[in-house]
């Protein structure tokens, strides 16, 4: 193990990415690595904690936007928040239950950096949606900033939502911006047992359709439901359908009630209250359903009319659960026994139906290496690799980490 | 040779005859515009007071024509300018002498509505409008809505990531494309994302939207479709102050409510709308809020209570709220003709500076300050919820002089939006506009980490090359990369 490196200003972080760069060494960019076990590993990278870059450095409740430097708690972030009845809509995902790491830690910068968004990514966007500035540092040593702390700004390139998603890989954000949304009043979830998953998924598009604004579409197998319904009442041994809707009591009244008519066609629809509603999508976020360590776990987004179709493909050919989220647009697979953890099925189906499957988590017994991140075709390769060489073209800053290369 | 001086060359001699030659032999004749009047017609775009005529314009009928006429482009070295319906009011679309100017309007097929998948697969040439049109029986829309959405193109959207009057609930263009193609400088059809969410690897698709043409030319588009509300109603509010006005917004948004649309118009704007449009506007207020809900009829009332309980602590002088369809009409008809209410009076330019909120009372106050000193007439009509401010500042056009006056005008009040905080284009774009004005809000290393981007696309920058950054620095950057390729290629 090497000695991790730990800057705290600005300066710092600077001198050490030259530094290597001068001697022909890699940097391993972490936050408090609570995400390092997503992705691919390298021995030979450096690591550096950017976990003392931490401050909110504004918070405009009325503007409806926060900074924060990139070590930054998402938890410190959170706090802030609940003080003014604000949130980080996009549900950012938590993977400590999955990875039986400590809960509550994970920087604000690596939430932008991986965007894993949650359930309400259906409704609000994803987290890189609501990335609206960053500063940061290239793998040249570079200090740039782009965006800022407005919302509406489309001055130049929009280096900003590129930094989401590209994993410390073209330059360390130093600090981010975000968009944030009042925290609604309240919220309740509608709830169906023992859908079979094509009249499931209907269901969930005949919702999403209505003007109701649902923030929550998911459909659990019966495995993978039971980890969520710890502390729900209504428990049934079967999977479960889940509809959730925010806002005013007065509008969750009429809204559930408009919900419960036009879908009472597909069974009863139990209505789930606070706090149960709350717990039930934490544990969605929390990816409870998923913890098991045996299995190895797959997120893959699609086009959410051709996920049924994709999963029972992959299900003929891959021992595996499958559970959707966005409505159909988002799978998750746990698949077991399988040398390649089903890798080349899953992303053959997935290419053919559109959209891209990231492995989350090899599982216990994973025996032949599998590349994480979704292999890019030739073209896209190409631009990657070329983007990679405009940022940090002597491969400073987590080389490797996504693909070979890059 | 190094690009720098490719390029140097490039601008000093004439187009070759080929280019024309060889542009009939990849299109039909009535696709070429060659003819001196109908190269009129496009040279120039919503900001009018600037025209270039153009060598030629193209009109391509599909992907494989775009890429045709790209590798002619890559084939000679002669610059591109794409353009949707020239609707920019920035000067995005104004061509060059020596440039082919791209138009994308004959590409206006919706080519696959997909409503399982919430989504639509168009032309780039489509209008904002008929995407909107094409789903609307199915109670579905398209989010971002300029207000030119009824002539304007997605290819344009795209290009200057369009928002509008309701992106502060829905986002704008960036948050609702969720794939495009692409043909590249060289004519390569490239694929980015797709009919689902949050695509693989990096994220190319937040380049391409906003890059103003200087990445590629998209030629189609997969967006996003959203359920259209039960529906929507606006409430009208007067005040005394502009103070008073801009405080209600910043406490309305603190207080936790969200409106589809938060519009603000000062009493210049307010005489002009109503002179224009009767909408039946109080002219006795500074200021005048048009703040918009969605929902179904006890959802918006119950809304528009919160609403005048909040207000009531600044002392609204004037409540009206609408009750049915045509009262809400009755309220944004004067909105919506604000900028034909204003040109009537005058000719005017269009500032797009963003501010953050809780600066809005001292901005509107310098802004005013700043157009005294002109002796320019100022009239204010913004989306306040976002803090995207749209002076519109009067000046006599017959008047030598008066547009280069209007423009340093101009300036002066994007840099006090930069100065307090803010940006200097929040939905217009940069185009040549405000190209010079890059530096108030980047630093030279911010502009050259977006111009190495372009060179990664376009190489030679014959995509839309003189837009969006300042040229000498352009130059320079264009200079000392090409030569440090060389140290390396040596």
């Amino acid at each position: 193990m090497q000695d991790m490196l730990t800057p705290l200003v600005d300066r710092d972080l600077k001198d050490m990415i030259l530094d290597a760069k001068d001697k022909g060494t890699s940097l391993e960019i972490l936050g408090h690595g609570t995400k390092r076990m997503i992705g691919r590993y390298s021995e030979k990278n450096v690591p550096l904690t950017m976990r003392r870059f931490s401050e909110v450095t504004l918070y405009e409740p009325s503007e409806l936007v926060i900074s924060a430097r990139a070590g930054t708690p998402i938890a410190e972030v959170e706090r802030e928040l609940k003080s003014y009845d604000q949130h980080l809509p996009f549900e950012h995902l938590d993977f400590s239950k999955l990875f039986e790491t400590e809960p509550g830690y994970g920087t604000i910068g690596s939430l932008f950096a991986t965007n894993f968004s949650g359930s309400r990514r259906l409704l609000k966007g994803s987290a890189r949606d609501h990335l609206i500035g960053v500063k940061a540092i290239n793998g040249r040593g570079e200090s740039f900033s782009s965006g800022g702390r407005v919302m509406k700004n489309v001055a130049g390139y929009d280096l900003t939502k590129l930094m989401a998603n590209s994993w410390g890989t073209l330059a360390v954000m130093t600090e981010v911006t975000i968009k944030l949304l009042p925290t609604p009043p309240s919220e309740c979830t509608l709830f169906l047992y023992g859908l079979e998953e094509d009249i499931a998924l209907e269901a969930l598009r005949s919702a999403i359709a209505t003007p109701f604004e649902i923030s929550g579409a998911v459909h659990l197998n019966k495995n993978h439901a039971f980890s969520c319904l710890d502390g729900v009442t209504y428990v049934q041994d079967k999977a479960v359908t889940a509809i959730r809707l925010e806002n005013t009591p007065k509008s969750l009244a009429y809204r559930s009630e408009k919900i419960r008519e036009l879908l009472s066609a597909f069974g009863e629809l139990f209505y789930i209250d606070e706090p149960e509603s709350k717990l039930f999508w934490q544990n969605m976020r929390q990816l409870a359903f998923l913890a098991n360590r045996e299995d190895a776990i797959w997120r893959v987004s699609t086009s959410p009319h051709r996920a049924f179709q994709s999963a029972r493909q992959i299900k003929k050919l891959v021992d595996s659960q499958i559970s959707y989220d966005w409505g159909g647009g988002l799978l998750w697979i746990s698949t077991r026994g399988v040398a390649d953890m089903g890798s080349s099925d899953i992303r053959r189906i997935i290419a053919q139906a559109g959209g891209h499957a990231t492995l989350i988590y090899p599982g216990e017994d994973a025996t032949q290496p599998v590349s994480p991140f979704h292999p890019l075709d030739p073209a896209h390769m190409q631009l990657t690799k070329g983007l990679k060489t405009m940022f940090d073209p002597a491969g400073v800053l987590n080389p490797g980490r996504m693909y070979d290369g890059v | 040779m190094g690009i720098f001086s490719k390029l140097q060359d490039k601008i000093k001699s004439a187009i070759p005859r080929s280019v024309i030659r060889d542009l009939t032999e990849v299109l039909k004749s009535d696709q070429i515009v060659l003819d001196q009047a109908g190269l009129q017609a496009f040279e120039t775009d919503a900001l009018t007071a600037i025209q270039v005529l153009p060598f030629v314009v193209v009109m391509p009928e599909s992907t494989e024509d775009v890429a045709a006429i790209a590798k002619i482009s890559h084939k000679y070295d002669v610059p591109m300018v794409p353009r949707g319906a020239g609707t920019s009011l920035a000067g995005g679309a104004i061509p060059l002498s020596n440039a082919i100017v791209v138009c994308l309007s004959r590409m206006n097929k919706i080519l696959d509505i997909d409503l399982m998948n919430r989504s639509a697969k168009v032309q780039a040439g489509v209008t904002n409008l008929a995407i909107s049109a094409a789903v609307d029986r199915d109670g579905f829309f398209y989010a971002p809505d300029p207000s030119s959405q009824l002539s304007c193109t997605i290819a344009g959207n795209i290009a200057m990531n369009s928002g509008g009057a309701h992106c502060l609930k829905y986002g704008v263009t960036t948050h609702n494309i969720l794939g495009v193609k692409l043909v590249t400088a060289e004519g390569k059809i490239l694929e980015f994302g797709g009919s689902f969410l949050d695509p693989a690897g990096y994220d190319f698709l937040s380049l391409i939207v906003g890059s103003e043409g200087g990445l590629g030319i998209v030629t189609e588009a997969t967006v996003m479709l959203r359920s259209k509300p039960e529906g929507a109603r606006p409430l009208l509010l007067g005040f005394e102050s502009h103070e008073q006005a801009g405080d209600c917004v910043a406490a309305i948004i603190g207080k936790g409510y969200l409106p589809v649309a938060i519009e603000f118009m000062d009493k210049p704007a307010i005489k002009a709308c109503e002179e224009h449009a009767r909408a039946g506007y109080p002219l006795d207020v500074e200021a005048l809020l048009i703040i918009e809900f969605e929902g179904a009829t006890e959802e918006v009332d119950a809304s528009f209570q919160q609403i005048l309980r909040i207000a009531s602590q600044f002392n609204p002088v004037h409540k009206r709220i609408a009750n049915t369809d045509e009262e809400a009409q009755a309220i944004w008809l004067g909105r919506k003709s604000a900028f034909g209410a204003i040109g009537r009076i005058s000719e005017y330019l269009c500032m797009d500076g963003v501010i953050p909120l809780s600066k809005l009372y001292h901005v509107l106050s310098k802004i005013t300050e700043i157009c005294n000193s002109y002796k320019f007439q100022v009239s204010n009509i913004f989306p306040a919820g976002d803090g995207n401010l749209h002076p519109l500042i009067l000046y006599d056009a017959n008047r030598t002089g008066e547009f280069q006056r209007v423009e340093k005008c101009g300036a002066e009040i994007l840099e006090l939006c930069v100065m307090a905080g803010g940006c200097i284009t929040g939905e217009h774009g940069v185009g040549l506009e405000k190209r010079d004005l890059m530096t108030l809000q980047f630093s030279e290393t911010d502009l050259i980490n977006q111009m190495r981007v372009k060179l990664l696309f376009d190489p030679n920058w014959v995509l839309n090359p003189d837009k969006v950054f300042p040229l000498e620095l352009a130059e320079t950057f264009r200079r000392n990369e090409s030569s440090s390729s060389d140290e390396e290629t040596a």
